[in-house]
């Protein structure tokens, strides 16, 4: 029985889900309501100890609600058997999870092969999947076995096995947390691209900001205790942090991430008095460094102070056109154009 | 069934001879399990704390095991003729091997980084065998005291062929003890091997250093240090059992 | 060379007699050529009946155990002391406290054989069926996998190594404490050994004992192969 239809992207809702262990005095999540629209990542952060994990183990039901719903699409949680459950829902963990006995084909194959798919079916899965994650060539990677594979490798094996059965829900409990930085900007940058093309709604656990920050189209910040801080975008809370936990969370140079989420496209865009295209001439003397539109705000100041310059030019993406602006010009697109605040207030209990 | 029970009989009337059999097995067999340690624990503690020697170390103990106590007795017949030091020299044999491995086995365990650590503190290569090698391998030189004791006990029951004495003497002799004394001299041997692994298991636990005594199992910290699967099987019964 | 010439009982009065079997030199060839089909053959014929019959009933039952601890975790700690105890019994004992009970048997020896493979077999398949990594238990329940597709899909086959681990050490001290079965009943390669203790004639138990230490590597060598065959994923593990 598969309760959720697969291969269709819900939404889930939390609502007022409380979780209390036995034996402890205070709930590892309180109260949580919040929605994930279809097809959106959330990222869950937060400090250890915040109930993160315990929030997304309540999803799939290894950890049991006390109070409270969840619901997938329009179904309660409750209404699914586990097990139905746990198959429409991908899991991906930090440890990876990889069975050591079966080679990576077989791994992926696992949830296909319980349900009965036939055998072409399931090789053309695994290997689109294996393509999809960039395990190529398939044919090479599909026979061998975790052990052979890299870090970042078998993490990427992790993810095509939770989208084996195309789960229109995702978890992902820390999943890049026990890579090295480079490997792991990487394999964001990768999953970020992939993201969009398979629209799984997905919660996503970090501990890390920055990748919160980086990955997600919506943050949750829980503070101790499992109690939601502030949920809304990256770009709302970054420029309107609700109380003083976030904002010591987000940290002091909340300013300069939020300028790592805003390219200098859109910063000019929503500028209010715009700067004057250069003319060609301007554009040829100048020897100003360069930057694309496309690139975001932080990195043409990053620009400015690398070139000791006090200035750079920003150019279009077909080359011709081409503004400057002055690193006060850049301070002053970076602090005015936040975006309105469109936050919802915790509970005022923190 | 009354052969059985008679068994109690035999025993209450030849207390004193089965007291004197019990001593003899007991003199065979400490005898046997010291020479055993004196031989077989500084090779493994030399060799594990060289790190070298782990093929040897280990395949002597798989030898061993498949080298059958009778035939071991038997052999030596022919060798050394009759009597104690044959079945001593036997069960030194089976003995050695499971002491050898398992001190190779503790020492060469202990964690590289405290090893490291206690030479860079500038203690001696004897130094850190003392002080951190041996007291962290002691749990694993006691199991392997504790096999080695268990096997002797157990195999001294076969010096009685080759004229070694002990409780064999009487389960080996129905002439004359009847069916009563061999079945008594069977229960004396049984328990005298439980007593003696029951003294090791208590032994094992004294000398557990308190700081590893409740550690269980080491964190897993990332994808690649999962436990390797094929080394799970417990040490005590994979790496130095042996024959009988 | 006559034959005329008692030296000592020691020489076993199996028809002509070369120098080395008239000296009981320590290993006569030409008379364990001679005795080969009549005494060696059919004690390792028996020999390898004795061991594989333990090894087979003592499995069955020692996996059953196994699954059992597996499944309710409060039941390992008496199974496995049962067998504990089965095991340091010293051989002797139990063929010898069965006989009451059992007679002079193969039956006797069997069921002695098979209380000394339990504690190996069912602690070696216990630990292997623990064995799987937390992470992986982890996903697999995460995934929606039942506990019996668990059991058979993961436990089991993570578990292979660590049986036939298992398997390994009962089979080899089961050959070695055959030998023992012969002071019960005239078979194995313990009858040859036993024999020649009455007159100790070199070549009889070197040649038995031998057999039998051979016949412990080959059914080591045996199991390693079929490991090889059953896990390839742990060879191509620990090479890597």
């Amino acid at each position: 029985m598969t309760a959720i239809d697969l291969e269709q992207s819900s939404s889930i809702v939390f609502d007022a889900a409380t979780k209390v262990y036995a034996g402890q005095p205070r709930p590892a999540v309180d109260n949580l309501s919040l929605t994930i629209e279809a097809g959106q990542l959330c990222c869950i952060v937060g400090p250890s100890g915040g109930g993160k994990t315990t929030t997304l183990l309540l999803v799939n039901r290894l950890v049991e609600l006390t109070s409270g719903d969840i619901r997938i699409g329009e179904q309660s949680i409750h209404d699914i058997d586990p097990i139905a459950l746990r198959r429409s829902i991908g899991y991906v963990i930090q440890q990876t999870g990889l069975f050591p006995h079966l080679t990576i084909a077989e791994n992926i194959a696992l949830i296909p092969q319980i349900l009965n798919w036939d055998k072409a079916r399931i090789r053309k899965r695994t290997n689109e999947l294996l393509e999809l994650v960039g395990l190529a060539p398939v044919e090479t990677f599909a026979k061998r076995y975790p052990h052979e594979l890299s870090g970042g490798q078998q993490q990427r094996v992790g993810i095509a096995r939770a989208l084996a059965a195309n789960p229109p829900v995702m978890l992902m409990d820390e999943p890049f947390g026990a890579l090295d930085p480079i490997t792991r900007a990487n394999i964001q940058d990768e999953f970020l691209s992939l993201k969009d093309e398979i629209g799984k709604t997905t919660i996503f656990i970090t501990h890390d900001i920055d990748e919160a920050i980086k990955m997600g189209d919506k943050m949750a910040i829980l503070q101790d205790g499992g109690v939601l801080a502030q949920y809304g975008t990256p770009e709302a809370i970054l420029s309107h942090p609700a109380n003083e936990f976030v904002e010591r969370f987000v940290g002091e140079d909340r300013g300069l991430k939020l300028l790592t989420l805003r390219t200098l496209q859109r910063a000019l865009e929503q500028a209010t008095n715009r700067p004057v295209l250069m003319r060609r001439s301007e554009i040829q003397a100048s020897n100003l460094p360069r930057i694309p539109e496309t690139a975001t705000m932080q990195a043409a100041l990053s620009l400015a102070l690398n070139s000791q310059s006090t200035a750079v030019i920003v150019t279009s993406e077909n080359g011709l056109d081409a503004v400057e602006l002055s690193v006060q010009r850049l301070v002053e697109l970076g602090s005015t154009t936040t975006a309105p605040p469109k936050t919802s207030r915790a509970r005022a209990d923190a | 069934m009354s052969d059985f029970l008679g068994f109690i009989g035999f025993s209450v009337n030849n207390f004193g001879l089965l007291l004197d059999k019990t001593i003899e097995h007991l003199a065979i067999s400490s005898t046997a399990l010291l020479i055993a340690i004196v031989i077989g624990m500084p090779i493994g503690l030399w060799l594990g704390h060289i790190h070298k020697g782990e093929f040897i170390a280990v395949s002597i103990s798989n030898l061993g095991r498949a080298l059958p106590s009778l035939a071991l007795i038997a052999i030596l017949i022919g060798v050394v003729g009759i009597g104690f030091t044959n079945v001593v020299i036997a069960l030194i044999v089976l003995a050695a091997p499971p002491i050898l491995t398992t001190t190779f086995l503790g020492v060469n365990g202990v964690d590289r980084s405290l090893t490291q650590a206690s030479r860079g503190m500038g203690l001696r290569g004897w130094q850190t065998l003392a002080r951190v090698e041996l007291p962290l391998a002691l749990p694993s030189i006691f199991t392997g005291l504790r096999t080695s004791a268990v096997l002797v006990v157990s195999s001294a029951t076969l010096a009685a062929i080759a004229g070694g004495g002990g409780l064999g003497d009487i389960i080996l002799n129905q002439v004359a003890y009847g069916m009563s004394g061999v079945i008594a001299g069977a229960l004396w041997v049984a328990v005298l091997a439980l007593a003696t692994d029951g003294l090791f298991i208590v032994l094992h636990r004294l000398v557990t250093p308190a700081g590893i005594r409740s550690r269980t199992k080491k964190r897993v910290d990332g994808p690649l240090a999962a436990p390797r699967v094929d080394d799970a099987s417990a040490p005590e019964e994979q790496g130095v059992l042996t024959s009988r | 060379m006559s034959v005329t010439t008692a030296v000592e009982p020691v020489i076993p009065d199996y028809g002509q007699a070369s120098e080395c079997v008239v000296n009981n030199g320590a290993f006569c060839v030409d008379w364990f050529v001679q005795q080969w089909p009549t005494v060696f053959w059919p004690a390792l014929v028996e020999h390898i009946g004795l061991t594989l019959i333990a090894i087979v009933i003592g499995f069955v039952l020692a996996f059953l155990a196994a699954l059992v601890a597996h499944r309710f975790s409060v039941a390992a700690a008496p199974l496995n002391g049962i067998a504990a105890v089965l095991y340091t019994i010293p051989p002797l004992a139990l063929f010898i406290l069965l006989v009451p009970f059992t007679g002079l048997s193969v039956l006797t020896a069997e069921i002695a054989l098979v209380a000394y493979t339990l504690l190996i077999l069912f602690s070696n398949t216990l630990t292997g069926l623990n064995n799987i990594p937390a992470d992986a238990r982890r996903a697999a329940v995460g995934m929606g996998l039942t506990r019996s597709q668990i059991l058979k899909r993961i436990e089991l086959p993570l578990a292979v190594p660590a049986i036939i681990g298992g398997l390994r050490i009962a089979s080899v001290l089961t050959v070695s404490t055959a030998t023992i079965a012969a002071f019960i009943v005239d078979a194995g390669l313990g009858s040859p050994i036993l024999k020649a203790i009455q007159s100790p004639f070199n070549t009889q138990f070197i040649a038995a004992g031998a057999l039998a230490v051979l016949l412990a590597f080959a059914v080591d060598g045996l199991l390693v192969l079929l490991g090889r065959g059953l896990a390839p994923w742990a060879l191509r593990r620990r090479n890597a």
